[in-house]
């Protein structure tokens, strides 16, 4: 889980993993582990999550920390636009240093989108083929479990 | 004579109670380096266990005990009567002493000591007796035990054996590590077999003396305490070692200071945010007073070409209706704007609140009249003939100013000759009822490059002279009441915007009829 600070990445993990969400705001620092295990049609799938601190001018993410990953979430807060700037210089970084991985971009707090700055033709400028879009909410579960199904379905084709 | 030491003394009342074996490691000079579990003990001299020193020492230094041996001693018989038999099994860096309690008449660790001081058996610190080398262990375990490390030594590829005292945080967070064993810690902290596959050339490179230091890793239990964490490997002696450090200081500093500048950035961002609403407010605000005075003006225009003393008497009418209605609104606008914005209870509306929707229709409807006439358009109510009355959750006089921001856009665009309905009925979308206004007009409708952001703040469907927040207003203000607005295209041309509340109380269910009457 990669983005900028603030932008809800431990909220999903705990969302997935532990179906629950407490909205109190704790950075991250460092990286945080959870493990879940889904069925992705007929295959069983083991996810190990590495939720990673988030980036910004005090701290950015250590490149170390995503040797040896299948994939990666872009998580962007939907209330700040400029969290949209943060995802998209990550996953240049990202694609420079391992090549073409599965990721996918997660629009978050969705349950707030009375207060989002980002409009449609920005969300959609993001959404590739090789790198879907997926508007989801911690607060509420929206998206979370398609997210991660989703990841599993693009693993199995693109292991 | 010393008595025994205070974890010791625990850890023996702890077995004797529960029956259970009591067993330590003692390391090859003869100290002992930690009981299994929690405790530590400094130092059983040989004596103290009824063992002549030589014996003892000699097994210790493990010139007579191979890796995996077991000898079994009979000990601590105190006056015949046996309260622990010993067993040693050789360790590859010493060995282990196994307590095992027999069954004796010795209940307490308070009898235990007793019989101990009776006959006179000693319990001393080792390193009073020891040589200079096992003192200066001791006072590496010592360290090592003050720092709060958790050090383990690599024995073979991923199996990793603990030494020193084992710190107190480990039983807290990792159990299975708690325990004086050889294990793969990588097992039970995920972290780590990504960061000893990183370490790989460190271990096979013994004479390396730079130490490795992994990143910074997070743990949360499930009462939602949280703990950093940081490894670090390095060679001693050939020996690889694996140190673990709980909650580092300056980790914990920097947790403080980034939640601490994060949290104000974020405060930050959402007081630009509520700047920005507030502008929000008070272009609303100038929208709205411009609305009621188009109507004065309206009236005044019509007032002019009117003879009829009964028709120019309505004009005045409405006139003063419209600045009695401008008067109201600065009013409420001084008052309770922001708060209305802020504030507003679903849950604590009730049916003298709930705004009735057929009767806001034809309050906008006389509102509007006479500046729609005034443009020579006809302004119509159509309702839904089954339903006499609808109430739906929001409210009132911001229900009615929404209706009059859209009926403004829609006069700005309607020819002369043709007219503007507002329609009442109620549908049923998903599992849900809602009350529906809709609002046409006959004119050119909205270009298509404008809809997707034709409910954007400072965004406007084309080149209207207005500043293009009054539809954003609407949406943010039906969003409150769980609600919404939309942009269609009726079928005749011109543009639709349709608003849907939640219906209040009983008679909003199940009902998708959609049978305009017209009045």
């Amino acid at each position: 889980m990669v983005g900028s600070f603030a932008v809800g990445k431990s909220s999903l993990v705990k969302r997935f993993v532990h179906e629950s969400f407490t909205g109190e705001y704790y950075t991250t620092v460092g990286v945080k582990i959870d493990r879940k295990t889904i069925q992705v049609g007929p295959q069983s799938m083991d996810f190990i999550l590495w939720d990673l601190n988030g980036e910004d001018a005090f701290q950015s993410v250590q490149m170390s920390y995503l040797r040896g990953m299948h994939g990666y979430f872009l998580v962007i807060d939907g209330t700040r636009k400029a969290t949209v700037d943060v995802a998209m210089q990550l996953d240049h970084k990202i694609q420079d240093a391992f090549g073409p991985t599965p990721r996918i971009c997660a629009i978050n707090k969705k349950d707030l989108l009375t207060e989002w700055e980002l409009d449609e033709s920005t969300t959609q400028s993001m959404s590739l083929p090789e790198r879907p879009m997926i508007h989801t909410s911690a607060s509420s579960g929206e998206g979370v479990e398609e997210l991660f199904q989703q990841m599993g379905t693009m693993l199995l084709v693109d292991p | 004579m010393s008595t025994l030491p205070d974890n010791l003394r625990t850890y023996l009342q702890q077995r004797l109670e529960a029956s259970q074996p009591a067993s330590f490691l003692v390391d090859r000079h003869g100290l002992i380096e930690s009981l299994q579990g929690d405790y530590a003990v400094y130092g059983i001299t040989a004596e103290a266990i009824g063992k002549p020193a030589a014996e003892v020492f000699s097994v210790a230094a493990g010139e007579e005990l191979e890796e995996g041996a077991t000898e079994v001693f009979e000990c601590i018989n105190i006056e015949g009567v046996p309260i622990f038999d010993m067993h040693i099994f050789g360790r590859a860096q010493g060995f282990e002493v196994l307590l095992q309690h027999t069954q004796s008449q010795v209940t307490s660790i308070h009898e235990l000591q007793q019989r101990l001081n009776e006959t006179s058996l000693k319990y001393e610190h080792l390193r009073a007796s020891g040589d200079a080398a096992s003192q200066l262990n001791h006072t590496f375990h010592q360290l090592l035990f003050r720092m709060d490390f958790f050090v383990l030594e690599r024995v073979a590829e991923n199996q990793f054996h603990p030494i020193g005292i084992l710190p107190e945080w480990l039983k807290s967070w990792y159990p299975e590590l708690a325990v004086f064993a050889t294990s793969n810690p990588a097992e039970c902290i995920p972290y780590l077999e990504h960061f000893l596959q990183q370490a790989r050339p460190l271990w096979s490179s013994p004479s390396t003396s730079k130490a490795l230091y992994s990143g910074i890793w997070q743990e949360e239990r499930a009462d939602r305490e949280r703990m950093h964490f940081r490894a670090r490997t390095l060679n001693i002696d050939d020996r690889n070692l694996l140190i673990i450090e709980c909650a580092p200081e300056e980790v914990r500093e920097k947790q403080n200071l980034l939640q601490a500048a994060r949290q104000a950035a974020l405060h930050h961002s959402k007081l630009q945010r509520e700047v920005k609403k507030k502008e929000v407010l008070l272009h609303c605000i100038v929208h709205d007073l411009r609305s009621p005075l188009t109507s004065m003006l309206g009236s005044l225009e019509m007032m002019k070409e009117e003879e009829d003393p009964q028709e120019r008497d309505e004009l005045i009418e409405i006139g003063i209706n419209q600045a009695e209605r401008q008067s109201q609104m600065i009013d409420q606008i001084l008052h309770a704007f922001a708060a209305e914005i802020d504030a507003w209870d679903r849950e604590g509306i009730t049916a003298d609140e709930a705004p009735q929707l057929v009767e806001i229709l034809k309050s906008v409807q006389r509102a509007n009249r006479a500046a729609c006439e005034s443009k020579g358009i006809r302004l119509l109510v159509e309702l839904d003939d089954e339903r006499e009355a609808i109430q739906a959750f929001g409210d009132a006089p911001q229900l009615e100013r929404i209706l009059n921001n859209l009926l403004e856009n829609a006069r700005r665009f309607t020819p002369r000759g043709s007219a503007i309905r507002m329609k009442l009925d109620q549908t049923c979308i998903g599992a849900q009822d809602w009350a529906r206004i809709r609002v046409e007009d006959e004119g050119p409708g909205v270009p298509a490059v404008y809809r997707h952001t034709l409910f954007q703040q400072f965004k406007q469907g084309q080149n209207a002279g207005s500043i293009g927040l009054g539809l954003y207003y609407c949406k943010i203000t039906l969003n409150k009441w769980d609600g919404d607005i939309s942009y269609y295209q009726p079928a005749g041309g011109g543009a639709g915007f349709e608003l849907r509340l939640r219906p209040f109380g009983e008679d909003h269910v199940g009902s998708s009829a959609e049978k305009p009457l017209q009045v």
